[in-house]
């Protein structure tokens, strides 16, 4: 099990390594000049030539690329990630006040999405092929198809302009998360739902389950206590893929509520192509997502004792 | 008989003066809610105050009326007084501002030539003086009330540049990045980056006109839609920005106004005339008129933006040409002539429609900002493929992707405005077209000797109508005579607002949207 922890954080940080270099590259690759973009935010005129290769000199674009990437490099080890070119913080620092915001909507949408899933998918799997299946199954299609931002307005309109029940924006409140975490749970808890009712069909046609309800096992105890540990397993790594949706799909919701998270600061970064903050950003990004799949990864030894028994022997 | 017609011409001349004096409904001003009901939320394009060191705080470009400058910028875009009450040309590259007297800071501190003084000193520090020529040590005190400002360079177009609001006045002692003390009819509050602005009333303000407002907050959201959404909850009164083709909409919903600022930024389509092959088509003077007479800017402002724009001839807001604007000749779309100039160079109709010569098609790319919705860019597209041009235009996804299209020279058409920030008339055209002006867009959009010779006298003009005059006829050289750039219409910039919401009056240009008229009222 340490061997297999041990390894597991080895290709994290592997991963890592190599996210940084593909963000550094797509950043290089990108059109725009960062300076010019600092300038023009600043000069209120298109900068002339001298300003220019002035502000490439004190950004340090004028340096060779892989220079530039080991520079940064050689701070994020050290836990430094320079300075927003845009902005004028440390990147930290931007980050630092942007992060609890992007973990409450995140989380309170991961609660949301398991809540709203998990269930669905049962239902729809005890009762197949009723009309509570059906409509489930086309409920969570259409969850999984409608992109965030058409969700994002269709609630805007209908709960907050029409019925006046939340607010349109903003942050601050219990009020504020309700419309963005329903928006950004709404993609997962229908994929949830769907991956729910296929994994506890499967197991509910199991043989051990045919037997638990043949020697008279109530029905909601053969689901609760035989059937739905087994059929989650499979659902705990699909949360945690998950995980990516939510942060991805918080640079949107972010955007449209004005809700400041880390994800609305990335649309920012990206625009004002201020890289040092975009490396900070997907860095954070990835750090949350491998980490996450790793403690799923981790966590299957637990829920399947398998998996332990197979670690012993290998 | 003689009582009846003395009671006749009594009732007659009771009408005559309004019986109990009051205006009839439509006449009356609207009744303002109570003092501590007026506060206003606006909401904005998002938090643009965030920079590398933030010295425009609440100042630029969004305004929060916390900051004012010598000169003024009035609604007619001609210089004003200000917080100087005259100035003059003393000679030496010298601009001599008289200033004015009892007016303070909003931490009680006198305002006077010192003042002025440090503020200068801090633009050349922050290296924020536009195209002014002021450098350090330029304004020199003279005595309390009186600064001389001296240029590094000729520049006779001091007074109406330095109206832009970088060159606000801020008390010295103070930190602008962190909360900026200025003499405006409101002042900073508190500030949440990325979440809102708050001003307060200054009761002590000198104008004439009070500010009407306790309090305005400013909250920044960068997604339109929600903006106007937001609008229609009434979580904010007003907003800016709306889109011209939700105008129409925004109009028909119950306690909602449109407003749209009168022109303040010309749509105009910038043509490289001295590129690299490919981009070479337009260097024919023919193609560029063909290209011009087939644009029709009044379909432009009537049917794509709703009525929300006007036509406009040059490619400065006509206003900041003063009487000199009727030089500047307007241009009627001609597609008959268009398809004649291009079939008297040889371009004929391939079997697509899209015209061709010795097999190379009149295929055009182009780039716009992003502010272009892609509806208004097809719009244009359709209308100049009636002639038989095929015009591709890319909206840039940014600014920064925008600047960099443009630096690499690889366009032939640039669908852009620019928003005249100041009361200079040949602002526009010398930032954007002057050869003298060194950068990469001018090396290739720059129309020639006649036009940097009518800027030069724009600039080096002694008094304001010389300027404008001359600035009319470089304007009229690049868009009439070389066809270098071709206007269309002002950039539509639309605010939308509760019905509550009373006396406000759009600015053509955004950066100078005053807020001391505007207050609450009981309206639904």
């Amino acid at each position: 099990m340490t061997r297999y922890a041990a390894r597991r954080l080895i290709s994290v940080v592997l991963a890592l390594l190599g996210v940084t270099v593909l963000t550094f590259a797509l950043g290089v690759l990108a059109p725009g000049d960062p300076a010019e973009v600092v300038l023009s935010r600043s000069l209120g005129q298109p900068p002339t030539d001298e300003q220019l290769a002035a502000m490439r000199h004190e950004l340090g674009t004028d340096r060779p690329l892989p220079v530039q990437y080991l520079h940064w490099l050689a701070g994020a080890v050290r836990g430094d990630f320079g300075d927003s070119w845009v902005r004028g913080v440390r990147v930290q620092d931007a980050m630092v006040e942007r992060i609890p915001r992007t973990v409450i909507l995140a989380l309170s949408a991961a609660g949301l999405s398991l809540l709203m899933g998990i269930p669905v998918g049962v239902v729809a799997a005890t009762r197949r092929d009723s009309i509570v299946d059906h409509v489930s199954r086309a409920g969570a299609l259409f969850g999984a198809s409608l992109p965030s931002f058409f969700t994002a307005y269709l609630l805007i309109y209908l709960f907050a302009v029409k019925f006046r029940a939340v607010p349109v924006f903003g942050f601050g409140s219990a009020a504020h998360l309700v419309l963005p975490a329903v928006t950004l749970a709404l993609g997962p808890a229908a994929v949830l739902a769907r991956f729910t009712r296929s994994t506890v069909l499967e197991v509910l046609g199991e043989d051990y389950v045919r037997t638990a309800a043949a020697k008279g096992v109530r029905g909601s105890a053969v689901l609760f206590r035989h059937a739905l540990r087994n059929a989650l397993i499979p659902v705990v790594t699909i949360a945690g893929l998950s995980v990516g949706h939510l942060l991805g799909g918080s640079l949107i919701v972010e955007r449209v509520f004005a809700w400041p998270g880390m994800g609305d600061l990335a649309v920012s970064a990206i625009q004002d192509r201020d890289y040092p903050l975009v490396q900070g950003f997907v860095l954070f990004a990835a750090t949350v997502y491998l980490v996450v799949n790793l403690v799923v990864d981790l966590s299957y030894a637990y829920l399947d004792p398998r998996v332990r028994l197979e670690g012993r022997q290998g | 008989m003689r009582v009846r017609v003395a009671a006749v011409a009594l009732v007659l001349l009771a009408a005559a003066c309004g019986g109990n004096g009051s205006e009839s409904p439509s006449q009356a001003e609207p009744t303002p809610l109570p003092d501590d009901q007026q506060t206003l939320t606006v909401a904005t394009p998002g938090d643009v105050f965030i920079t590398r060191d933030r010295i425009f705080l609440g100042i630029w470009p969004d305004n929060a009326n916390i900051c004012e400058t010598l000169v003024g910028l009035g609604y007619d875009f001609q210089p004003t007084p200000l917080l100087a009450t005259r100035w003059t040309y003393t000679g030496n590259n010298t601009f001599r501002f008289e200033l004015r007297r009892d007016v303070r800071f909003h931490n009680g501190a006198p305002f006077n030539a010192e003042a002025v003084r440090h503020s200068v000193e801090r633009v050349v520090e922050k290296r924020q003086t536009l195209n002014t020529f002021v450098g350090a040590g330029s304004a020199k005190v003279v005595d309390e009330f009186t600064v001389d400002i001296t240029t590094t360079q000729t520049n006779l177009r001091l007074a109406e540049q330095i109206s832009h609001p970088f060159f606000s006045i801020v008390a010295a002692g103070t930190d602008p990045a962190e909360r900026p003390v200025c003499t405006g009819p409101f002042q900073f509050g508190s500030y949440s980056p990325n979440d809102r602005l708050v001003v307060n009333r200054n009761d002590a303000y000198w104008g004439s006109e009070k500010p009407r407002l306790r309090q305005i907050t400013f909250r920044f959201i960068s997604d339109q839609n929600t903006r106007r959404l937001a609008l229609e909850s009434g979580e904010v009164d007003l907003m800016w920005f709306l889109a011209p083709q939700q105008s129409a909409d925004v109009r028909g919903r119950p306690g909602l106004e449109v407003a749209p600022a009168p022109p303040g930024a010309v749509v105009d389509i910038s043509l490289n005339l001295h590129g690299a092959a490919p981009h070479t088509l337009l260097q024919d003077i023919d193609v560029r008129r063909a290209l011009g007479m087939s644009f029709d800017a009044r379909a432009l402002a009537e049917q794509q933006w709703q009525g929300n724009a006007q036509v406009v001839a040059g490619v400065s807001p006509p206003a900041v040409l003063g009487p000199a604007a009727s030089l500047v000749g307007s241009r009627t779309p001609n597609l008959a002539e268009a398809e004649r100039l291009l079939e008297a160079r040889g371009w004929r109709k391939g079997s697509d429609g899209i015209r061709e010569k010795e097999g190379r098609k009149l295929s055009l790319v182009g780039v716009s900002q992003f502010d272009f919705e892609p509806e208004s860019l097809q719009f244009l597209q359709a209308q100049v493929r009636r002639a038989g041009i095929d015009l591709r235009l890319e909206r840039a996804p940014d600014a920064a992707a925008y600047s960099a299209k443009i630096n690499s020279g690889a366009w032939d058409v640039d669908v852009n405005y620019f928003n005249q920030n100041d009361a200079n008339p040949v602002r526009i055209p010398a930032q954007f077209w002057y050869s003298k002006v060194a950068n990469a867009r001018t090396r290739l959009t720059n129309p020639g000797p006649k036009f940097d010779g009518l800027v030069d006298e724009a600039l080096s003009a002694p008094d304001l109508t010389t300027a404008q005059r001359k600035a009319a006829e470089a304007i009229n050289v690049l868009v009439n005579e070389e066809w270098a750039a071709i206007a269309l219409t002002n950039f539509p910039q639309i605010y939308a607002h509760r019905t509550n919401v009373a006396g406000f009056r759009p600015h053509p240009s955004v950066n100078h949207q005053p807020w001391t008229g505007v207050f609450r009222t009981g309206r639904p």
